[in-house]
């Protein structure tokens, strides 16, 4: 067990963190997976931060602000509608091909997290 | 100063180094690409650990139980307490005293598998770990998509 460790370490000026994982003789199997949540949580945020950076998925939350009163099988229904699809791609004219669909996925994926998150629900480990 | 990003594993059983240092010139696109990256690789290791925590053999067949439901439905089953007990039938023994740790994840397992399961999102980007990115098709098509 000689310095056996996992860190994970941002300096970016808006996404500081620095968590640091020692093994010691004492760690298990339960502080690995939850260390893991841990730098994935603040990833996953910063991911949605970048994104809104990148493109006005704001506006688009804005403007569908009645997905977020539907009940869960409505909302996904609308998320997965030519409707919805229409608009994310208005966002993502400058882009082409594989970043363009890569792009597209992620709008979903930012609008699909805002909505469960709401729930307290969470499609991928994130939240702990 | 140099903004870096850093993410290393140095353990006996994985062994992983990914950094970026932002230097001009690297996008937002750029860092989001990399953070995903990172993600990926933590996800695939939250599932390998969460496979030593529980007993996914029979926690997996409880859970397909309620992949037939509607989104609205299932929902509100992974809240219901019977999950729980489903959760804490599953945990290997010498977790059995962790429940309320891993009670979230577990429901976020288990959305997650009903959505793939039932093919909700397209080409199954449930997460943005699961989005092919063009300059990671390598690293997802190595870890992902099996």
């Amino acid at each position: 067990m000689a310095d056996e460790y996992i860190q994970f370490i941002s300096s970016v000026n808006d996404f500081k963190e620095d968590k640091k994982l020692p093994f010691k003789l004492k760690t298990n199997d339960l502080d690995i997976f939850k260390y893991y949540i841990s730098i994935q949580t603040p990833i996953n945020k910063y991911v949605g931060v970048l994104l809104e950076k990148i493109l006005d998925v704001k506006k688009l939350e804005k403007s569908n602000l009645a997905l977020f009163s539907m009940n869960e099988t409505s909302f996904l229904k609308e998320l997965n509608s030519s409707k919805f699809k229409r608009q994310v791609n208005e966002l993502l004219t400058e882009y082409k091909k594989a970043k363009k669909k890569a792009l597209f996925h992620a709008c979903k994926v930012y609008i699909l997290e805002k909505y469960f998150s709401k729930k307290n629900a969470f499609p991928s480990f994130h939240k702990m | 100063m140099n903004q870096t990003i850093n993410f290393i594993a140095n353990t006996n059983d994985f062994k992983s180094v990914k950094k970026m240092k932002i230097i001009p010139g690297v996008k937002d696109l750029d860092i989001l690409e990399f953070l995903i990256s990172i993600e990926v690789t933590s996800n695939f290791q939250i599932n390998k650990y969460l496979g030593k925590i529980i007993n996914l053999t029979s926690f997996n067949l409880e859970i397909s139980k309620l992949f037939s439901k509607d989104p609205s439905f299932f929902i509100k089953e992974i809240n219901l307490s019977n999950f729980s007990k489903i959760v804490e039938k599953s945990l290997n023994v010498e977790y059995k005293g962790n429940l309320k740790e891993v009670l979230d994840s577990l429901k976020s397992y288990t959305f997650n598998k009903y959505m793939l399961e039932n093919n909700i999102m397209a080409e199954n980007a449930v997460g943005y770990y699961k989005i092919l990115f063009p300059t990671r098709k390598k690293q997802l098509k190595k870890i992902i998509l099996k």
